[in-house]
């Protein structure tokens, strides 16, 4: 036949438009296993820069901001703009903080539409008791009555040996 | 009144001109499908057409290579006023995996100011329905600026 | 006084430059809201085509470095105004407003000035797409004008058998013999003829299987190529009216004489024609068909077409 859409075409004419009314109402749902905007949870981020290695178009930028007690404010932003939506960073994220939505419409004027960001505030671990000065004149003081123990010992047939070592661990503690 | 008039019909009528700027195709061929049945973009009054002098929103694809930068500035000079630029996809606004290539000079920005930018690799095509609508709100705001 | 008046009348209002205009945009957005329904779209609103001139007047209009400017911009305005006085000599049903022995003839050239004014116009442009487009168009002309020219001889011959010549080149005779002897359609010897018109009137217009000037994807529109704003607009104007001048053409040749006297019905009458041939000739290709090449429209229209109009021509010749 030399014109084989003839007859769907007449058929088109009187069905119903297959077209989607998008703009119109509410947008239809992505397909399962998509891959839209990238969605970060800094409460299960334990940054450890994975993401930033994956990622294949350096869309990931981190901000650490060291606070006055020692504790650091640590600010993911991942450009949505930069993004190949490959999911390496959620695959390779360990504590499960990014995931990647459904949602397609990713669509603005300025920059600041595009960005996704999360701040967590990651505190110091805690201060150990001695300074390194004090233990340093812990190790010596320790060392020192080692010495005077094995001297009385090599009278005494070193009697004394092990409860001095104990003793030397415990100051290192 | 005719004035108003062609305000109103400025973002009843947007024709499209599409730019390759060294895109994969990804992009491109999403964004002939906005044309298909299924998405029908023509009930808005979208048009491709062929030639930058009849564009009214310009569709940038791919992060500007060296070969398509001279281009790229030529045609976006061609478009008679007032247009919008539109970017499909990562590439323009920021090279993509591509960024950091010696074969790139990008951003897009670098060269013309982005009206709207329609992000995704590759963007769906309600996504980019959803872009070019944005954009035929902007030029009928152009051109009532332009007027004043 | 009322001589000028009437001509006044003619000119601007009914027959003349807001009749067309309005039918042209209509038809225009008729027949692109039924190319999207055969494709299964909702399609663009019916008043797409005006928002189209509209917002082209709106535009910025660049007139390129290399460009002949007085050529560039007095094309589209020449065009406009070629097919508006080619629209006075076509009758709407009930009577021509301007007729004279010979006035087919003259519609001919003027369809044929009308083309001419785009060809200018696109080489005045100095763009090498629209030199390919213009080389386009003028076979896309050489092809329509011949089967053409042979359906209007053929309408000739049918009407003209009692004048002295043998043949008439006068619509208003086209006409009178058509209310006398039923429409041109009913005999069965202008049938191949109405079939090849039909063929024409796509091409004559520059519609989407026939579009080989303006083809967008390949020449980057081709003759329009380096059109913008105003001018633009007016050649989309003039592809709109086209649509209504070639369609009121047709009901003129081959459905003369259907007049019932009453004006405001013959009006809406030849407005319904107009939309089943412009449905018939230019939507079902345009949905169903891809463009053709160059040298298919060429060998489609100087073969087919042409065999078709000479088969009227020769029935109605040898069997009057």
């Amino acid at each position: 036949m030399i014109l084989p859409y003839l007859g769907q075409s007449f058929k088109n004419l009187f069905s119903k438009p297959v077209t989607e009314a998008f703009p119109v109402g509410d947008a239809p749902k992505a397909a399962e296993g998509y891959r839209g905007r990238l969605h970060y949870d800094p409460e299960l981020c334990i940054n450890c820069g994975m993401c930033m290695r994956v990622c294949a178009p350096q869309a990931i930028t981190r901000e650490i901001v060291p606070l006055e007690n020692g504790d650091q404010k640590i600010t993911f932003t991942y450009d949505m703009t930069s993004c190949t939506f490959c999911r390496m960073c959620s695959d390779f994220c360990a504590k499960k903080a990014i995931t990647l939505t459904d949602d397609y419409l990713i669509v603005g004027s300025a920059h600041e539409d595009f960005l996704v960001t999360g701040t967590f505030i990651k505190t110091a671990p805690p201060k150990p008791k001695f300074t390194p000065e004090q233990l340093e004149a812990m190790k010596k003081a320790a060392a020192a009555k080692k010495a005077a123990a094995a001297a009385a010992a090599g009278e005494a047939e070193k009697p004394e040996e092990k409860p001095a070592a104990e003793a030397a661990a415990k100051g290192e503690e | 009144m005719l004035q108003n008039m062609i305000d109103n019909s400025m973002k009843k009528s947007p024709w499209i001109f599409h730019i390759n700027a060294g895109s994969c195709n990804g992009c491109d061929i999403e964004l002939v499908s906005v044309l298909t049945p299924r998405y029908d973009a023509e009930r808005y009054g979208f048009k491709l057409c062929g030639s930058p002098r009849q564009a009214d929103i310009v569709v940038v694809s791919g992060p500007i290579t060296m070969q398509s930068r001279e281009r790229l500035r030529r045609t976006l000079a061609q478009v008679p006023e007032p247009f919008c630029v539109v970017s499909l996809g990562s590439c323009p606004r920021s090279g993509n995996v591509f960024k950091g290539s010696y074969a790139i000079d990008g951003p897009l920005e670098k060269y013309v100011h982005v009206d709207v930018s329609v992000a995704g690799c590759t963007p769906k095509p309600e996504a980019i329905i959803a872009g070019l609508a944005q954009a035929a709100e902007l030029l009928e705001k152009k051109r009532k600026e332009a007027r004043k | 006084m009322t001589n000028v008046l009437l001509y006044a009348v003619h000119l601007f209002l009914f027959p003349g430059l807001l009749f067309i205009v309005v039918m042209g945009l209509l038809l225009s957005g008729i027949d692109r809201k039924l190319v999207a329904r055969m494709q299964n779209r909702v399609g663009a609103s019916i008043l797409q085509p005006w928002y189209d001139f509209l917002k082209c007047c709106g535009k910025e209009t660049i007139i390129p470095r290399h460009a002949k400017k007085g050529l560039f911009l007095g094309a589209p305005v020449a065009c406009f105004v070629i097919l508006i006085t080619a629209a006075l000599f076509i009758p709407v049903f009930g009577g021509v407003s301007m007729s004279f022995e010979g006035d087919v003839v003259v519609i001919l050239y003027l369809l044929t000035a009308a083309g001419v004014a785009i060809i200018v116009g696109s080489a005045a442009s100095g763009s090498p797409f629209a030199g390919v487009g213009l080389s386009r168009e003028m076979v896309a002309m050489i092809s329509y004008e011949l089967p053409f020219v042979l359906v209007l001889l053929a309408v000739g011959v049918l009407c003209g058998k009692d004048t002295a010549y043998g043949v008439t080149f006068s619509m208003d005779e086209i006409v009178r013999w058509q209310t006398a002897n039923g429409s041109a359609l009913l005999h069965p010897a202008m049938i191949p003829a109405a079939i090849a018109m039909l063929f024409v009137i796509p091409c004559e217009i520059g519609m989407h299987p026939f579009d080989i000037a303006e083809a967008e994807t390949e020449i980057c529109e081709g003759t329009l190529t380096e059109y913008s704003g105003a001018p633009l607009g007016m050649f989309k104007l003039c592809h709109c009216v086209k649509m209504y001048i070639m369609t009121a053409l047709f009901c003129a040749l081959f459905l003369g004489g259907l007049s019932t006297g009453i004006v405001i019905v013959d009006a809406l009458l030849q407005v319904l024609i107009c939309i089943v041939v412009t449905f018939l000739c230019m939507t079902v290709p345009h949905a169903v068909c891809a463009r053709f090449k160059v040298e298919q429209v060429f060998k489609f229209y100087w073969t087919f077409v042409s065999a078709l109009a000479l088969i009227s021509l020769l029935l109605v010749w040898f069997l009057r």
